[in-house]
């Protein structure tokens, strides 16, 4: 008896135990129940009814419908692969061809090098990776002319032999021994050394290269089988990349890399295998695989390397976009998006780039987000800006320029651009040769109201190969201005394009549009934009430097005389423009009418501490060059803003806006297309309780929270990323709309994430390009169901180093903001918000969490915000009728920086986010901080102007989740709950906007296709799960309670 | 004095608690990881330790009153599991980003390894209760 009563009391206690755990893990799953929809492709919420336009708005385009209107998944992955062949084609630059090593003929015998040749680098581990089956480069290149999924599956996905697609491949011949030389080196690796599509790294990084005698001890002949495929050799090469983690200039950044001097220069075991192919092969072509730029300048100096391509991570099916280079199908087009240094740490901004903690940190409250910072003193000289200028200035011997004060690869006694540079900015070969010339002066048109000024070019560019291609057009300005005081750069790109295929021998004239805001310099003393309202030089040019040349040539320079010229200029290929009417405050005033002033004085260390910082200037190379910044102290000054003490809520102050109006009764899907400056804006509005707004200007997703009085409803809106949506088919957040992929369907596994990384489709350098990639992801969003992608990624790449360059589209600032503002028309094509990010200053990942980045306000507003402005005002895709605006284009959505800008943060920067970008440049939209950042913060972030925190997971809102519980305690020591703000009129107008601005970028989106549907509560297999756990542990737990109750009662009675 | 194995049980799940009761106080006291509604976890936990310290010292007044020892028992589970609950749901987020984008985020990992920690132990003293369940007065 006693034995039974210990049992039932044992299983008793063993079935509360399970019983209880299945509620808590009931609980998290219905916490996370949203999130675990994206995951499984589950549907715990479902809408009930099509809503009020029934999908009319938005749709998806004809080919990727069926005839009645359901989805073709097959399409859109048919689409998918279109899409990333075009950008290969379009974007891999051809760096060296001598000899016409390439094209290879359709039928040659080529063997394949390095492990990277069996598996290429197609995205990132983290940020922009990529899933699903692939098309590998020997899937491409070779004869099979079919795609393999189930071979090439990554992460996820469908890999069924029915989901193969045919392509029409590069025919080439593939040497068999090596691919499964490869193949068996990649299956010995373990962890550490592992082997994928989308690498990660750590820091230092250790190259997952093959070594040769891993090579000799998967097959001991391999070398035997080079004689029968021996046309060519094509030696692949490359770096990942990743979220976290950066590279680190020089030995320091090495790590066990043996032989390297630079985690981006090669190592010992990747020489060898370009070695074995040059001692094996008379034809070697190395494919640069990365999208940090590598230094290969030992590879361009190799007369044995014939060819040199560059591919960044082509995504999942680019590699037939570079077969179709290799193999000559298309001459390639595109340029450098960065420069190839030769040695990366030869630039300024490598001075300063490691991991730099205050002395006094461990005294700074708020510590573990404000102990580190990053000193920008190479002011505005970035990438190119600063080899293109300090050639200048060493041609005219100015500044010291010829010293050999930040000379790395120099071999000479002076600084040479020649050994400092192996490719410039926006170079890259074709298959054929063009001449481009200004065919006549530009006419400059202006617009004093609105503030706008442009110039067309006409150019006209002759083929004079017998080679049918596409040619690119690159503009670059001199910003010079009349105060000489104020530091310029030689030049800068300020338009680009690429034409349509021009014929062998074929000449043909283009009007190319430079929007002369472009060439604007920022006024570090006075504050404000000025022009050179005087006049000044373009050029044009295959890459900054030939531009550079041209300008020279125009200004009468010639290398016979001008020895320190590298090369002969076209003076036909540039141009004076004067700018008769102009005055150089033009653009003092911005487009949306505002008068721009200094709004983040915090960015310059010298603002807390005077004279500290010396910033480069090419008054004075050698002077001023960048002194590496270890050990600073914050000084006194700078600790309220490190500490998060910006704005202290107001509690006592009588408020005059005007919260749940009852006015009106207008729902916010019912004012799509209406423009923003109308009244109705406001009086919706006026409809929110102030409660409704607080919490829509805070949980900026991915689930919105309700706001009942203008009938937007709680919902799973947005996902990630720059290079596709995030989501599998089966897992769309609106499965009423009636292209929806059922569970059902055999493709409904495949994954969006798939494009290739963002500086591969700078390297196009193509509008349409751009525009495409956008109009894609649209199409996408469409199909997924969602209104709002975190991307794509818009930050500078200060230096190659960055981890996260992959998602980030170049150094260049008109570049990135151009390609940002065409994906961004693409995408509201079919009602998707772009949503770039990070603003602003994601220089390095490392202590990415509230690093400092410091640098001149110069250098913030040409470099990195010049970025944001272009894709924000979006000139480029403006409507005026009568010079009255009709379309007013732009990005909508801005994820902000996890980083500071100076001593404050981004997403609680003011100066930033309201007066820059709001007043400014007069964005509307989604502005949200990035994942849970400085949620410690919230009161001054709202502030600031955000509209909203990105809280994965936060859902039920005003119930499961408030302000109180998920916000947590506020540094300032505010409690956020409804009546937070009740007494704070600033505060209050700051939401008021942010509201404002967000409803009308939702009534502009595909949202609207289901306005008026609300959500009911949907039965998934997993709830099913866990409540037959309860079920089942709940009957245990009574029916062992009731036998112990019995036992017990029994021995009592004995007893 | 001879510890009954039964008491031993209680000694050991009073011990791995008030390591797991240690293990959430330092996760909490991370800069910027504190959780918020703190007290939903800790309370239980306190009480758990203390019934369980009772459990521990006072066998003879449970051999007595057999139901107030079950129940005992079922309300130490109880209140274990729910303070277990709370740090995971509490934590859920902090696991998502540690093994996913902020890999690299030291202080993100110094909040969640005693959570972890502190999950682990409550765990192991709930099965000492159990096992204890099973052994003879």
């Amino acid at each position: 008896m006693k034995k039974n009563k210990r049992l039932w009391n044992g299983l008793l206690y063993v079935s509360t135990f399970f019983a209880a755990t299945s509620i808590s893990v009931g609980m998290l799953m219905e916490k996370f129940s949203l999130t675990l929809d994206s995951a499984l492709g589950t549907q715990s919420k479902v809408l009930n009814s099509n809503g009020k336009d029934g999908y009319k708005a938005f749709t998806p385009p004809e080919d990727t419908l069926n005839k009645n209107g359901t989805g073709n998944a097959r399409a859109l992955i048919k689409r998918a692969i279109d899409m990333d062949r075009k950008i290969a084609q379009e974007g891999t630059v051809l760096l060296k061809n001598e000899g016409n090593s390439l094209p290879l003929a359709s039928g040659k015998k080529v063997t394949l090098f390095g492990i990277r040749s069996h598996t290429p680098i197609l995205g990132a581990q983290m940020g922009n990776p990529i899933y699903g089956g692939v098309i590998d480069l020997e899937n491409a290149l070779g004869k099979e002319n079919r795609t393999h999924f189930e071979k090439t599956k990554y992460s996820t996905g469908w890999s069924k032999d029915a989901d193969n697609f045919d392509f029409d491949g590069g025919n080439l011949e593939i040497n068999p021994t090596m691919v499964n030389v490869y193949e068996k080196v990649k299956s010995s690796r373990t962890t550490g050394t592992k082997v994928t599509y989308c690498e990660g790294m750590t820091s230092p990084y250790l190259p997952t290269e093959a070594t040769l005698s891993e090579l000799s001890n998967a097959d001991a002949n391999y070398k035997a089988s080079f004689s029968s495929y021996n046309d060519a050799a094509i030696v692949v090469v490359g770096r990942a990349g990743t979220e976290g983690v950066d590279y680190f200039p020089g030995e320091k950044g090495c790590g066990m890399m043996t032989g390297a001097t630079d985690p981006l220069g090669l190592t010992t075991v990747e020489r060898d295998t370009i070695k074995l192919a040059t001692d094996n092969f008379d034809n070697v072509i190395v494919i640069v695989n990365s999208s940090n730029q590598m230094e290969i300048d030992e590879l361009k100096r190799d007369p044995k390397i014939k060819s040199i391509l560059y591919v960044g991570f082509p995504g999942a099916y680019g590699c037939l976009g570079i077969s179709d280079v290799i193999t000559g199908k298309v001459s390639p087009s595109g340029g450098c998006s960065d420069v190839f240094a030769a040695a990366n740490r030869s630039a300024p901004a490598a001075v300063n780039f490691d991991e730099y903690t205050y002395s006094n940190a461990s005294s700074i409250a708020r510590a573990s987000k404000s102990s580190h910072y990053v000193m920008e003193n190479e002011g505005i000289y970035v990438g190119y800006r600063y080899y293109e200028t300090r050639y200048e200035d060493a041609v005219l011997n100015n500044g010291n320029a010829r010293s050999l004060k930040g000379a790395v690869a120099s071999k000479g006694e002076t600084w040479s651009y020649d050994d400092e540079v192996s490719y410039p900015f926006g170079y890259g070969l074709s298959y054929t040769t063009f001449e481009e010339e200004i065919a006549e002066q530009p006419t400059v048109t202006f617009d004093s109201t609105n503030h706008l000024a442009s110039m067309d070019v006409k150019v006209k560019v002759k083929n004079t190969g017998t080679v049918d291609s596409r040619a690119k057009i690159e503009i670059y300005g001199d910003p010079y201005n009349d105060n000489t005081e104020m530091e310029t750069s030689a030049l800068q790109l300020v338009a680009f394009e690429k034409t349509p295929v021009i014929k062998g021998g074929e000449t043909k004239e283009f009007t190319v549009k430079v929007d002369l805001q472009n060439l604007t310099v920022w006024d570090q003393e006075h504050g404000g934009w000025t022009f050179c309202s005087t006049g000044t030089r373009f050029a044009l040019g295959n890459g900054s430097h030939e531009a550079m040349n041209n300008m020279l040539a125009l200004d009468g320079k010639d290398p016979s005389v001008d020895l320190f010229m590298d090369g002969v200029g076209n003076a036909k290929a540039a141009c004076n423009v004067t700018f008769d009417g102009m005055t150089n405050d033009f653009f003092k005033i911005s487009e949306n009418g505002t008068e721009t002033e200094n709004q983040i004085p915090y960015s310059d260390w010298n603002s807390y501490e005077p004279g500290k910082i010396t910033h480069l200037s090419r008054k004075d190379w050698d002077a001023t060059w960048p002194v590496e910044m270890k050990n600073l102290t914050a000084p006194e000054s700078m600790l309220n803003d490190l500490e998060g003490k910006y704005y202290t809520v107001k509690t006592n102050e009588t408020t005059t806006v005007t919260w749940g109006s009852k006015e009106t009764e207008h729902k916010y899907y019912d004012l799509f297309g209406v423009p923003y400056d109308d009244p109705r804006w406001d009086e919706l509005a006026s409809q929110m309780t102030l409660e409704e707004g607080m919490y829509f200007a805070l949980f900026g997703g991915p689930v919105f929270p309700a706001v009942k009085s203008v009938g937007f409803e709680e919902a799973y809106l947005l996902e990630n990323s720059g290079n596709g949506v995030s989501l599998q088919l089966n897992a769309s957040k609106d499965t009423n709309a009636p292209w929806s992929i059922k569970s059902s369907d055999p493709y409904a596994l495949w994954h969006g994430q798939i494009l290739p990384s963002a500086p591969l489709i700078a390297a196009t350098f193509s509008h349409e390009v751009m525009e495409e990639v956008g109009e894609f992801i649209g199409i996408e969003s469409l199909f997924a169901g969602i209104s709002i992608v975190w991307g794509t990624g818009l930050n500078t790449h200060r230096t190659p180093y960055c981890g996260r360059n992959n998602e980030y589209y170049s150094e260049d600032p008109v570049l990135s903001g151009e390609a940002a503002a065409d994906a961004d028309y693409g995408a509201k094509k079919y009602g998707l918000i772009l949503a770039m990010k990070h603003f602003a200053f994601n220089d390095m990942e490392t202590n990415r969490k509230g690093v400092s980045p410091f640098m001149l306000e110069q250098r913030a507003r040409e470099i990195e915000l010049r970025a944001y402005q272009i894709a924000v005002e979006s000139h480029r895709h403006d409507v005026f009728e009568d010079g009255i605006k009709v379309k007013d284009a732009g990005i909508t959505g801005i994820m902000i920086s996890f980083s500071k800008i100076g001593g404050v943060e981004c997403s609680c920067s003011r100066g930033m986010l309201t007066n820059i970008l709001r007043k400014e440049w007069g964005f509307h939209g989604y502005l949200v901080t990035d994942i849970q950042d400085d949620m410690d913060l919230a009161s001054q972030e709202l502030y600031a102007g955000i509209t909203g925190i990105d809280i994965r997971g936060a859902q039920d809102f005003y119930t499961s989740t408030t302000p109180a519980n998920k916000l947590g305690q506020q540094v300032d020591g505010t409690v956020l709950n409804a009546s937070a703000y009740e007494h704070d009129q600033v505060m209050q107008e700051t939401i008021r906007e942010s509201n404002k601005g967000l409803l009308w970028a939702f009534a502009q989106s595909n949202l609207v296709n289901r306005s008026g549907s609300s959500w009911v509560w949907n039965f998934t297999w997993w709830r099913g799960a866990y409540f037959s756990s309860i079920g089942v542990f709940g009957l245990a737990t009574i029916g062992f309670g009731v036998l112990t109750f019995l036992s017990v009662l029994k021995k009592e009675e004995i007893q | 004095m001879k510890i009954k194995a039964k008491s031993l049980t209680y000694i050991i799940a009073s011990a791995l608690l008030v390591a797991s009761l240690v293990a959430v106080i330092i996760s909490n006291s991370v800069e910027g990881y504190a959780m918020s509604g703190f007290a939903l976890t800790l309370t239980p936990l306190i009480i758990g330790i203390v019934l369980s310290i009772f459990a521990a010292v006072y066998p003879k007044i449970l051999k007595e009153n057999e139901f107030v020892k079950i129940i005992l028992g079922l309300t130490i589970i109880c209140l274990i599991c729910w303070s277990f609950g709370n740090i995971i749901l509490q934590r859920s987020e902090l696991v998502a980003a540690q093994f996913t984008y902020d890999k690299v985020n030291k202080i993100g990992w110094q909040a969640l390894i005693p959570s972890l920690i502190s999950i682990g132990l409550s765990v192991l003293s709930t099965i000492s209760v159990i096992i204890g369940s099973f052994l003879k007065d």
